[in-house]
């Protein structure tokens, strides 16, 4: 079984595996650990902003590598592409907003967006979903005249070049893309990284399918360990022998101290 | 040389930034125009409607 390791006792625990000859320098982050970075709302915001300043940064400049998986990469980019929306969307029915947002479109924003205060109440993400998204698009497009031009607009405005910007940021950052297909980094990965063994350990503790394709290409490599503020990533880690270490946040590592998992 | 790599606190610092990038005027102006045909286009179709004629009662003519 796999270790959880909070943020405030990395130092030590690294230090073990740097005398570990046998893994690769390098770890994945997790989605949640880009986003948290990223966004200044989410609770544990400045908790991970101390992390990779004070922990990850150094060691980063010292050679240590940071990696994102084709699914955190895309899911990462997935948020950007919601939050720009969310908060374009919201400003641009503001009074005083160069935008005139037609009236049945800016009343199906308002109205969203009094989704989202409920959501943040409750501790979610004031973002709108995908749901959200294609019913405003819908008002912007359904019986106009334009079809939908006005929307074509919009998101030419909005996210034109920011994925690609996104992406050099991460890249600006240190962040690379591991994946078995580069050759030069074949020497990342002990084994094939295998569909069945995501089902395996999907199965395992009901686990999300994205976040066992993580786990999983996690796993098939030499990274001692992985990155996240995922409590159900830390559960399947404790709960599957075959599973490797997670390091968290101190705030999402004290909650396993309920559970009683099984050496 | 390899680039010089950011720290987390710039990396977050872009990002915000590019959150708040100003508006393009000429995108606007085409969005606006949109809108604009749009609801010229709506109020041409409106007053196409023929107005309904009120059906007249034949008791009327008592």
């Amino acid at each position: 079984m796999g270790q959880v390791i909070p943020f405030t006792e990395f130092k030590s625990y690294f230090a073990s595996t740097r005398s570990d000859g046998s893994v690769a320098q390098g770890t994945i982050l997790d989605t949640n650990i880009l986003i948290s970075l990223t966004y200044e709302v989410k609770s544990n915001h400045e908790e991970v902003m101390a992390f990779l300043m004070g922990c990850l940064a150094p060691v980063r400049d010292q050679g240590f590598r940071l990696f994102t998986t084709v699914n955190t990469r895309s899911e990462f980019l997935d948020f950007n592409r919601r939050l720009l929306m969310t908060e374009n969307l919201r400003d641009a029915i503001d009074e005083g907003s160069p935008w005139k947002i037609p009236a049945k479109a800016k009343a199906h924003i308002q109205y969203q967006s009094g989704q989202l205060k409920r959501r943040e109440q409750q501790g979610g993400d004031p973002v709108f979903t995908d749901t959200q998204i294609k019913t405003i698009k819908s008002t912007f497009s359904a019986g106009r005249f334009s079809g939908n031009s006005s929307w074509l607009a919009l998101c030419e405005d909005f996210l034109a070049g920011q994925l690609d910007f996104v992406e050099k940021s991460l890249a600006n950052l240190g962040v690379e893309y591991i994946s078995q297909h580069e050759s030069h980094q074949k020497d990342f990965f002990h084994r094939k990284i295998d569909w069945p063994d995501a089902k395996r350990i999907a199965e395992a503790t009901c686990l999300g399918l994205a976040d066992a394709m993580i786990i999983n290409a996690f796993q098939s490599s030499r990274l001692p360990f992985i990155v996240s503020s995922d409590f159900d990533i830390g559960y399947a880690v404790l709960a599957t022998k075959e599973l490797k270490d997670v390091v968290m946040p101190d705030s999402v590592a004290r909650k396993y101290r309920e559970y009683h998992f099984e050496e | 040389m390899a680039e010089k790599k950011i720290s987390p606190r710039e990396f977050h610092e872009r990002m915000k930034a590019a959150r708040k990038r100003p508006h393009k005027p000429e995108l606007i102006e085409k969005f606006n125009k949109i809108v604009e045909l749009d609801d010229k286009y709506e109020r041409e179709q409106q007053e196409k409607k023929p107005t309904k004629k009120i059906a007249h009662p034949p008791e009327a003519d008592l």
